[in-house]
């Protein structure tokens, strides 16, 4: 390791990252109390950050273990960014579908158990799996146990992707700048960070790719492929699309090692990865392929309406109740544009040296030129969420294609001059773009916790929510069917241990039940129906709107388009009557048996 | 960065036979640190003689952890099937691991690095150590605001109208037992205010004779944090 000469020093910028952090928890706090000025909080935290690193990454002296460290701590800080938001708890709908399928695990000693909020999810048990057993072996709560595998899974990412693009970019300094463009996308701080498959299935690519390029670029050892194909393994009982990608990965760098007759050709891991995948859709998770095809069909169908004028585009940067402010709207999008532009700028530059370079960066290259072809479908409602999820991969690409450009172009001029410069503009760069990233990858009013005395409509779990759940687990039989909001439900399933509604299997939706302004013969039909026994009440439902656009299920009546909260009375119908009883009744939220009126 | 040395292996088998010590004793768990070790740091360092050569010190921490985790999944899923002690049975996997790797890699020069200068070893502890208080800090500063208002070390209160009588639980979610002043206004009567002690994770419970719509209670702590519900709506 040399030494590093110049500025900052690697210690003052490991500090920085962890003052910023203490900045978000100011953040979060503030805004929890109901105080102001969380946003400046927030904003300085990140900053601090990322100007830091960005600074240290691009500057020439710094050596390759002490860039990883930087990016590596960095990566971390930006995790616990999300960690901070709500300490101990989750956040996200899709962690509490993991948290669910974890709890399963541990009470039932079963993998696969029917999981009310999103069947398809238990069929993937890596991460929930490794979290449930982890807890119980340290005797940690669940919720902590998962923020450590996530915690650890972000490091291996993170270390990953730099030593990985050292080797395709042959540069520590390239490859640190091209991490940090990676943590730019837009879903790097909070949606990657949560409980949820995804967030170890793509560690565990960024390693098997790692492990893949080792291979190519080095002596290697029968052990070598035995620990890529557990790799593989482990990747694919995790997340379903990781393993297909992974599989046309391996297949394609298979058929190009072959033609290029190279000394190593990864056939047996892609083997392994396509053997593995068929075998696990076939016999474990064969509930996967409709789920996915309805997705795919919907993402079609609305590009479609979309193309054709029968469907207006989706508003960027809003909710159903708040948008963001003008110059966030502008740092999102400008960002963007830099992005797109700076790929564009790189393509023509690239193809000059295409002879010179390797498999490994044509293939992210060819990743990199994807992201543009994927911003248009953010405008669609149902495929926005694909497209924006697809940056947590091509980003990749996006980084090494930008900075291998950068690089040529910079031995072409001699560009060696001023070096002070550069790091500090390179670092406002990454600073600027990863600000942009935030900005279109998580909502305004999504970034701060809410205040816990705001009369406002509850879009995440409150204490006195948590407090009827945990009765509904001490005291309610289990596997009874129980209706109740779209919040609520996440509580119900997981920390009530319920069986809330799921409607695909049980032929009735909770706002069917839950909307009519009374308990009318449609309802106490839809009632049996669905065999429910309980329904759970929210009263603070009616004391605002929804962010997401709905309450209790999407396409419900006026899903994104209400304009008035929904009338006290609606909830209050099932607070007596005939076969109706009131159960609980904290003041807030009221549980009620209804099984009476089947 | 360092990398596993000798005497960092002889740790590694002390810690896991240690482990397996513990877990003979029917212990229930390893406390969270041991346990972290073991899934995520030492099947991957005491077996590194299995891994790719890595060129420096963060590619080696990088593919120790990767394949620590990549191993702690695998043993996780056939683990959770077995009826009882599935969590040893994966503490157990995961310790043979260790042992195999370490003992292996023990008896090969392969993979080892040269010695760290002590005083460059004790900087970058020092910054580490700096660097987890600061963050520490911050997470102590958000669970702080968290334990006022929701998520764990909160205060309850429930009724329950059962019977057409009303019940005020007051649960205690805090680690020591806790002195509350509770005060109940029932409609149409005065205010009934008690001062109570819960124990640590106890509730205490009233039973009110009439489950009457408005029923308030409002439980205070010594520290001036209050709780107020009110059954039939706030």
């Amino acid at each position: 390791m040399r030494n590093t000469a110049g500025w900052p020093p690697l210690a003052l910028v490991l500090v920085l990252i962890a003052v910023g952090d203490l900045f978000i928890a100011l953040a979060d706090s503030t805004s929890r109390r109901g105080g102001s000025g969380g946003q400046v909080l927030f904003w300085t935290g990140i900053v601090l950050v990322a100007l830091p690193s960005g600074i240290y990454v691009a500057s020439r002296g710094p050596a390759r273990d002490q860039r990883f460290a930087v990016v590596v701590t960095a990566g971390l800080g930006f995790y616990i960014t999300k960690v901070l938001y709500i300490p101990g708890g989750f956040f996200e709908s899709d962690e509490y579908v993991h948290f669910r399928t974890a709890r399963d695990i541990l009470s039932s000693h079963a993998l696969f158990s029917f999981n009310p909020l999103l069947p398809e999810a238990s069929h993937y048990p890596g991460l929930p799996a490794v979290a449930a057993i982890f807890s119980r072996a340290s005797g940690l709560s669940l919720p902590t146990a998962a923020l450590v595998v996530v915690g650890v899974s972000r490091f291996v990412l993170i270390g990953a992707l730099f030593a990985l693009l050292c080797r395709a970019l042959r540069s520590d300094r390239a490859a640190a700048v091209a991490t940090l463009i990676y943590a730019a996308n837009p879903n790097f701080i909070y949606w990657s960070s949560q409980f949820s498959y995804e967030s170890l299935a793509l560690p565990l690519l960024a390693f098997i790719l790692l492990l893949l390029i080792m291979r190519f670029t080095q002596p290697t050892r029968w052990s070598d492929e035995v620990i890529l194909s557990l790799a593989i393994l482990a990747s694919v009982i995790t997340h379903h699309l990781t393993s297909y990608l992974l599989c046309v990965i391996l297949v394609v760098a298979s058929a190009v090692a072959w033609r290029r007759r190279a000394e190593y050709v990864p056939a047996v891991a892609a083997t392994v990865a396509v053997v593995a995948t068929v075998l696990w859709v076939t016999l474990a998770a064969p509930v996967t392929v409709p789920y996915l095809g309805a997705i795919a069909r919907n993402s079609l169908q609305h590009t479609i309406d979309l193309l054709a004028g029968s469907s207006a585009p989706r508003k960027l940067f809003t909710t159903a109740t708040a948008a963001a402010p003008v110059w966030e709207r502008v740092v999102g999008i400008t960002s963007t544009l830099v992005l797109v532009a700076a790929l564009l700028w790189s393509l023509p530059r690239l193809w000059k040296s295409r002879g010179r370079l390797s498999a490994a960066m044509v293939g992210l290259i060819l990743a990199g030129c994807v992201f543009p072809l994927t911003l248009p479908f953010r405008l669609v409602a149902s495929a926005q969420e694909t497209a924006n999820r697809s940056t947590e991969f091509l980003y990749v690409g996006v980084g090494a294609t930008i900075v291998l450009a950068l690089c040529i172009a910079s031995s072409h001029r001699g560009a060696r001059r001023a070096t002070g410069a550069i790091s500090i503009v390179g670092g406002l760069m990454l600073t600027f773009l990863i600000i942009g990233g935030v900005t279109t990858g998580t909502q305004y009013s999504e970034r701060l916790p809410p205040s816990a005395e705001a009369h406002a409509f509850p879009d995440q779990l409150v204490n006195s929510e948590i407090a009827a759940d945990r009765w509904a687990s001490s005291h309610l039989p289990r596997g009874t069917r129980i209706a109740g909001d779209a919040v609520g439900r996440l509580g119900l399933a997981t920390y009530g241990r319920q069986r809330t509604i799921w409607p695909p299997a049980d032929g009735v939706t909770d706002w069917q039940v839950m909307l009519p302004p009374a308990v009318t013969p449609e309802v106490v039909r839809l009632i049996r129906k669905g065999q429910i026994g309980y329904v759970f009440i929210e009263r603070r439902l009616s004391w605002g709107l929804p962010s997401i656009g709905y309450i209790f299920n999407r396409g419900e009546p006026e899903d994104g388009t209400r304009r008035r909260p929904l009338r006290p009375s609606v909830l209050e119908k099932f607070a007596g009557g005939h076969g109706v009883d009131v159960i609980y009744d904290n003041g807030y939220e009221s549980i009620s048996k209804v099984a009476g009126i089947w | 960065m360092t990398s596993p040395s000798k005497p960092a292996l002889a740790a590694v088998v002390a810690v896991v036979c240690a482990a397996i010590v513990i877990l003979a004793a029917g212990r229930p768990a390893l406390s969270a640190f041991p346990a972290f070790l073991l899934a995520f740091i030492l099947p991957g360092a005491s077996a590194r003689r299995w891994l790719p050569l890595a060129v420096d010190g963060g590619e080696r921490w990088v593919l120790m952890v990767g394949a620590s985790l990549v191993l702690s999944i695998l043993a996780a899923v056939p683990s959770v099937l077995l009826p009882t002690w599935r969590e040893q049975a994966w503490a157990v996997i995961l310790a043979t691991i260790c042992v195999a790797g370490g003992v292996s890699s023990s008896m090969s020069q392969a993979g080892q690095s040269p010695p760290q200068p002590t005083r460059r070893l004790a900087c970058a502890a020092a910054l580490a150590v700096a660097v987890v208080i600061l963050e520490a800090g911050a997470y102590w500063i958000a669970a702080s605001s968290v334990g006022d208002h929701s998520g764990p070390g909160f205060t309850s209160l429930e009724m329950l109208p059962s019977s057409g009588q009303l019940l005020v639980t007051v649960t205690n979610h805090e680690r020591e037992p806790t002195i509350y002043a509770l005060t109940v206004r029932e409609p149409g009567k005065g205010d009934v205010r008690r001062v109570i002690r819960v124990p640590s994770a106890g509730s205490w419970s009233l039973t009110l004779a009439n489950a009457v719509p408005g029923t308030t209670a409002r439980l205070a702590s010594r520290a001036g944090r209050t709780e107020t519900v009110s059954y039939g709506g706030p």
